[in-house]
């Protein structure tokens, strides 16, 4: 009967077992380390619209569009976010236009494809249209103005997109009116929107056939709109190069950077243009790009003209003249507010002493008034000032106050108040250049003074050089200096100094805090403090942008390991001016540079093509970096003999490829140092592939001295399947179309000899593709156009041969191909971004990074994703621990490292190793950015929290206790028998 | 009557005898050839030519060595033909450039069949000094897809290729050559039907393994029974009322005196 009932028993048994062998270690968190160990940080991209907020009394919000298609409210007096709303994504201009009068919020995105309104105080949408126009130009939009018994309020919303001007419902968004501007066969370039002072609506379009089309909107009552269309011959006007704007008294002024000139017409009745050269006023725009034309103010007769950077001009305009009001040289931008009744416009200009200065004139007088005027010291750091937008309100002595927003050329936003005097002060600042990373790094802190006066007393250089005598004294003064430091040590202990002296950042003893190099493509870099997220250097370079794939390349020539050499990094841009090189060297813990002379880069005389960091060194422990030219031509930095002398060495062994997108080509080169001692590429190998059906999407190495601890995987039956470890490998996927039918490939090449070791084809799939390559696998998410689903194929490479026997791989000597197994999975959702993890030995196991499209980052460990994991399971699979295969993967909330946080639009993640093997620490950046830890193998090199300190010790002590005690009665006891 | 069944057998095994035959003749139809040349059959028709070059750096001239052919689309072996023989300069070139560790360059066109001209090469490389080495023998693989694309080429060479230990000079002038034809494999799908497959199975065999309920009530439930009742019979007597009804009083004092 028993017997029986175990046996029945056992099933049940085997199934609980089963299902926790089946769980994959997870690694969740517990509530209170919320934030111990992790930080987000929430940004909004470059501000391109704000307002501040008129539906309380008191403005306490901000509204901005920016472009990074961000719909946010900032809190004025703080900085921070009170509601962001991220919108479609995929217009480089970002969002069209933020309108904002009492308690409308109206935003227009996409071109005028979606319009919405939103709830001033809370975000919530109250109400969206939206449309499939897919326009390629930002669209117009303003909101029109009705009167009820002598008081405006808006009626609706009026957006001229390029194709159709529609009127929506204030309240509900319903579409109220829908016209084609233009007739059919014809188009249109820039495009105003004006609502005259009488109701009437006008859309104003410059056509690419040299004419101007005004179309007039008459608000009939009962019957809708009635338009008139008039068609103004302009043969002067080009579609890229003209701005217009309408007077408040209905004129309408054009500026033509071309051709430098001004032309002006009544916008009611007017039919031809009447001609104002520039010159004819004194004037003239030496930067054809800078010149635009804005009104004052909405009702205002005044014309504001940019002439440069920071020349601006004050005009007013009739039908036939243009007359000068004021000059305005050395003012970086203008912005008009209204306060008691009186029009104020507010510049911001160049103080005497270079520094900033906001100050307000009365429109009415074009007179200054002082008591507006507020300073600011000018950091080199911000560039120069953009945008301002000024909010006016009431100070308790009945004077005028006012705060401004500020964005400058580094896409960062500073709040100014005035305080008492003329100065400023700074309330807050925000770094939304953040928002655009394009190249990151982190870099080791420096060790900390004890630690680097113990490197100098072994410090490698010159040691032999030095007499024995020299040597003794050097370590006796180092070691006197330590016991120095251990004393000051001890003394700060007994009394801790009121204020800490703020330090140097040093290395913690797990090299878990890192110094991370943030580019972004707005030209300024940071370094953060990987332990908060705050900033701890920044510095600006004006002149320099991405190169066309959205790429700069930043390289750590020289890590802090090589006391007493200061670290120093190199980045690779292009300048903004020519589409040159530009490269710029500095201390990425400092955000020093390290020449003085080249603080803003050294411009280079060509194109770049592609940049390396070499793995070699000097004698200075310094990479040099190589960059191959568009011409195929090679230049090393830093240009020293020192280094070619090692390229010399290396004669042949260096290998680099480079992939041609638009032929979809992918050629290796070969680095020979000549006889003359210049450094040539000889072309390797040459792979071909064809168009359209496989357009490179993405060349993948692995990364650049990844450690693999365990050379094989050892089988149930003690055999063991070796690593195919090529260093060399490249996994590189192409997307394309062949007889229609969406086809994607993967091919693995080895760099060296251009040898395709493995290709394989996707038929109906498609991207966007995400891949990762490491070790002996490559993992990659992909699009299954044929069952509408996201998959995830595995490949992992052996060596069909055994052991290869030797330590190192060599691409040339080698014969045979990998055995390659796979395996696909489905996935249950996209992909924002994919990487693995990394740690300083590669003991630890590893695990994939995910990042969701809902906002979530996500650890999947890689032995989930097995090409071996059988689908009937036998007990071999058991004891290798392999799983038993199920096709479909899961999404574990577990696993989400972001808990329920959101991180916004994650472009990329990058992993750093930490000193303890067991962790890496990751940056996920994109809008956002998050920055936590990782265990793929939990903390095995570390105590855990809980362990039992007291407990052990007791023990210990007790033993110790037990042993002298038990001797010292066993000595009596032989002492009492031998007296007997 | 039996020798006209006997007849009729015959000329089916005759038909099934030339099944094959007339298979053979479609397949060969079928090869992607120029139309109206009839090819006798076992020649080759798809073809590159290889052309080598001993040159370092920026500039390399290619030469032409040889021709691969191979048969149709699916093939996965070529031969490889040499016209001419290795010409004494090349043979002293190809020594000069393995004992300087030099590389020995191939490269083929990027296209082949009927797709027209190419202009565009694919190109490898190996050491000098390993083919000088290895007599000339090696192995080209040539990585090509379904619509005539040659998209990369690879060279390996043999060491066991040389008979003597010392390699002659004189003895390099024809090249040992393997082809290889590799296309890119299709890549591999979830597979959920295999899984379905083994679910329906385990179920199959559960409901097998299990057959419909046979035992009695005691014998499912005595796993819950046998504690109540073992319960029932340890428990000590509760205090007796006195007010319960004599059956169920009795019943309760034969528990007792169990105990």
């Amino acid at each position: 009967m028993t017997a029986h009932g175990l046996g029945s028993l056992l099933p049940w048994i085997l199934l609980v077992a089963a299902l926790a062998v089946h769980v994959p270690p997870t690694s969740g968190m517990y509530e209170d380390q919320i934030g111990k160990f992790d930080w987000h940080q929430q940004y909004i991209g470059a501000v391109r619209q704000a307002a501040f907020d008129q539906s309380a009394p008191v403005s306490k919000r901000i509204f901005v569009g920016t472009e990074s298609n961000v719909v946010a409210a900032i809190n004025s007096r703080t900085g921070q976010l009170a509601w962001r709303h991220v919108q479609e994504r995929g217009d480089p201009w970002g969002v069209d236009a933020v309108l904002h009068k009492n308690s409308v919020l109206v935003t227009v995105c996409s071109g005028g494809d979606a319009v919405r309104a939103w709830d001033p105080a809370s975000g919530t949408l109250l109400w969206e249209f939206l449309a499939k126009e897919k326009n390629d130009s930002p669209a117009k939009a303003l909101l029109v103005e009705g009167k009820q018994n002598d008081r405006s309020y808006v009626e609706s919303v009026a957006v001229l997109t390029k194709k159709t001007l529609r009127i929506l419902s204030a309240v509900d968004g319903h579409e109220m009116v829908s016209t084609e501007v233009w007739s059919s066969g014809e188009s249109g370039g820039t495009a105003v929107l004006h609502q005259a002072s009488n109701g009437q609506l006008f859309a104003i379009s410059i056509s690419s056939q040299s004419t101007i089309q005004i179309v007039s909107y008459t608000h009939v009552p009962g019957k809708g709109y009635e338009a008139v269309k008039r068609v103004v011959p302009a043969g002067w006007a080009l579609p890229q190069s003209t701005q217009c704007v309408v007077t408040g008294d209905n004129f309408l002024v054009c500026s033509e950077a071309s051709s430098n000139s001004l032309h002006t017409m009544s916008l009611v009745d007017g039919s031809a243009f009447s001609a104002v050269p520039l010159l004819s006023l004194g004037f003239n725009s030496w930067q054809p790009d800078s010149l635009a034309i804005r009104a004052v103010q909405v009702g205002r007769k005044e014309v504001v003209l940019r002439l440069a950077k920071d020349h601006y001009v004050l005009l007013q305009a009739t039908a036939s003249t243009v007359t000068v009001l004021k000059d305005l040289p050395d003012v970086y931008t203008t912005t008009t507010a209204r306060s008691q009744e009186r029009d104020i416009m507010f510049v911001v200009k160049k103080g005497s002493k270079d520094e900033l200065v906001v100050t307000g004139l009365y429109l009415e007088n074009l007179k200054e008034d002082p008591a507006l005027t507020q300073m600011i010291a000018r950091q080199l750091h911000y560039g120069s000032p953009q945008q301002v937008t000024v909010y006016t309100f009431l100070k308790r002595d009945g004077a005028t106050g006012y705060r401004a927003l500020l964005q400058m050329e580094d896409q960062s936003l500073l709040m100014l108040q005035q305080l008492q005097g003329n100065q400023g002060h700074v309330m807050w600042q925000r770094n939304e250049a953040l928002a655009s990373i394009s190249a990151v790094d982190q870099v080791d802190l420096p060790v900390s003074e004890t630690e680097s006066k113990f490197e100098e007393e072994f410090g490698e250089e010159s040691e032999e050089d030095l007499s024995v005598w020299q040597m003794f004294t050097r370590r006796i003064s180092t070691q006197l200096e330590q016991l120095k430091d251990l004393a000051d040590k001890f003394e700060e202990y007994r009394k801790p100094k009121a204020k800490q002296v703020e330090k140097q950042l040093e290395r913690d003893p797990f090299n878990l805090r890192k110094m991370i190099v943030a580019v972004t493509s707005a030209g300024k870099l940071y370094g953060l403090d990987s332990a908060n997220g705050d900033v701890v250097w920044q510095y600006f370079l004006p002149n320099i942008r991405c190169f066309s794939q959205g790429e700069m390349y930043l390289f750590v020539q020289r890590t802090t390991a090589h006391f007493p050499h200061p670290p120093q990094a190199m980045l690779v841009a292009q300048e903004k001016a020519t589409g040159n090189g530009l490269v710029f060297t500095f201390n990425p813990t400092t955000g020093q540079p390290v020449n003085t002379s080249s603080a803003a880069g050294i411009p280079q005389p060509f194109k770049v093509l592609q940049a390396n960091l070499l793995p070699v060194m000097n004698n200075h422990h310094l990479h040099p970096v190589m960059i191959v030219d568009s011409d195929h031509g090679v230049h090393i930095f830093p240009p020293s003999s020192s280094v070619l002398s090692v390229l010399k060495k290396n004669n042949g062994k260096i290998f680099l490829h480079a992939a041609d997108l638009a032929k979809s080509t992918l050629t290796g080169f070969s680095l020979a140092t000549s006889q003359d001692g210049t450094v040539e590429l000889a072309q390797a190998w040459h792979l071909s592939l064809p168009i359209p059906s496989q357009k490179i999407v993405g060349v993948v190495p692995r990364r650049a001295n990844e450690h693999v601890h365990s050379q094989g995987r050892v089988l149930s039956d003690r055999s063991v399947m070796y690593k195919y470890l090529n260093p060399n490998l490249l996994a590189v996927v192409t997307e394309g179309i062949e007889r229609d039918i969406p086809l994607l490939t993967l091919y693995l090449v080895d760099a060296v000899t251009g040898q395709v070791v493995y290709s394989m084809q996707h038929k109906r799939a498609s991207g966007p593709i995400h891949l990762v390559h490491s070790e002996n696998w490559v993992v990659y998410h992909y699009w299954n156009g044929k069952f509408r689903r996201h998959e995830m194929t595995v490949l992992e490479l052996f060596e069909s041969q055994g052991d290869r026997n030797s330590t190192t791989f060599s691409s040339l000597s080698t014969q045979s191909l990998p055995l390659v197994l796979q395996q696909a999975y489905i996935f249950p959702t996209g992909l924002a971004a994919m990487a693995v993890s990394n740690t300083e030995r590669g003991i630890t196991a590893r695990s994939l990074l995910l990042a969701l499209p809902n906002g979530g980052l996500m650890t999947f460990p890689k032995n989930i994703l097995d090409p071996r994991r059988p689908i009937i399971p036998t007990k071999q699979h058991q004891e290798e621990g392999v799983y038993p295969y199920m096709p479909e993967l899961h999404i574990n909330p577990m696993t989400l490292l972001t808990y329920n946080q959101s991180v916004e639009g994650i472009r990329g993640i990058h992993i750093g190793a930490a000193g303890l093997e067991s962790t890496s620490v990751v940056l996920a950046y994109g809008l956002d950015l998050f920055y936590t830890r990782i265990m793929p193998s939990q903390m095995f090199d570390v105590l855990k929290e809980d362990f039992d300190y007291f407990f052990i010790s007791s023990i210990l002590l007790g033993l110790v206790m037990a042993t002298l005690i038990t001797h010292r009665l066993a000595a009596m006891k032989t002492l009492n028998r031998s007296w007997r | 009557m039996a020798s006209t069944m006997g007849s009729f057998l015959r000329s089916c095994l005759g038909f099934l005898v030339f099944l094959p035959i007339i298979c053979f003749c479609q397949v060969l139809s079928d090869m992607d050839l120029p139309a109206g040349a009839a090819p006798p059959p076992n020649i080759p028709t798809l073809s590159v030519t290889v052309e080598h070059s001993f040159d370092q750096g920026r500039d390399q001239t290619f030469t032409p060595r040889g021709t691969i052919s191979w048969k149709t689309m699916r093939s996965t072996s070529g031969t490889y033909q040499q016209g001419v023989p290795l010409s004494e300069q090349d043979r002293d070139r190809l020594k000069v450039l393995a004992d300087a560790g030099g590389f020995y360059r191939i490269r083929v066109p990027n296209k082949f069949g009927l797709i027209g001209d190419s202009t565009d090469y694919v190109s490898t490389l190996v050491r000098a000094d390993l083919l000088y080495n290895s007599c000339l023998s090696d192995v080209i693989t040539l990585n090509i897809d379904m619509l005539g694309h040659i998209i990369g080429v690879a060279m390996a060479t043999v060491p066991e290729g040389c008979e003597g230990d010392e390699v002659e000079t004189f003895d390099l002038s024809f090249f040992n050559t393997t082809v290889e034809i590799a296309q890119p494999v299709t890549g591999p799908v979830p597979e959920t039907q295999a899984y379905i497959q083994k679910i329906e199975q385990e179920r199959a065999e559960k409901e097998k393994g299990q057959p419909p309920e046979q035992r009695s009530f005691f014998a499912k439930y005595w796993m819950y029974i046998l504690p109540i009742v073992l319960f029932l019979i340890l428990s000590p007597g509760q205090p007796d009322g006195g007010q319960g009804g004599g059956g169920q009083g009795g019943g309760g004092r034969g528990g007792n005196g169990g105990s």
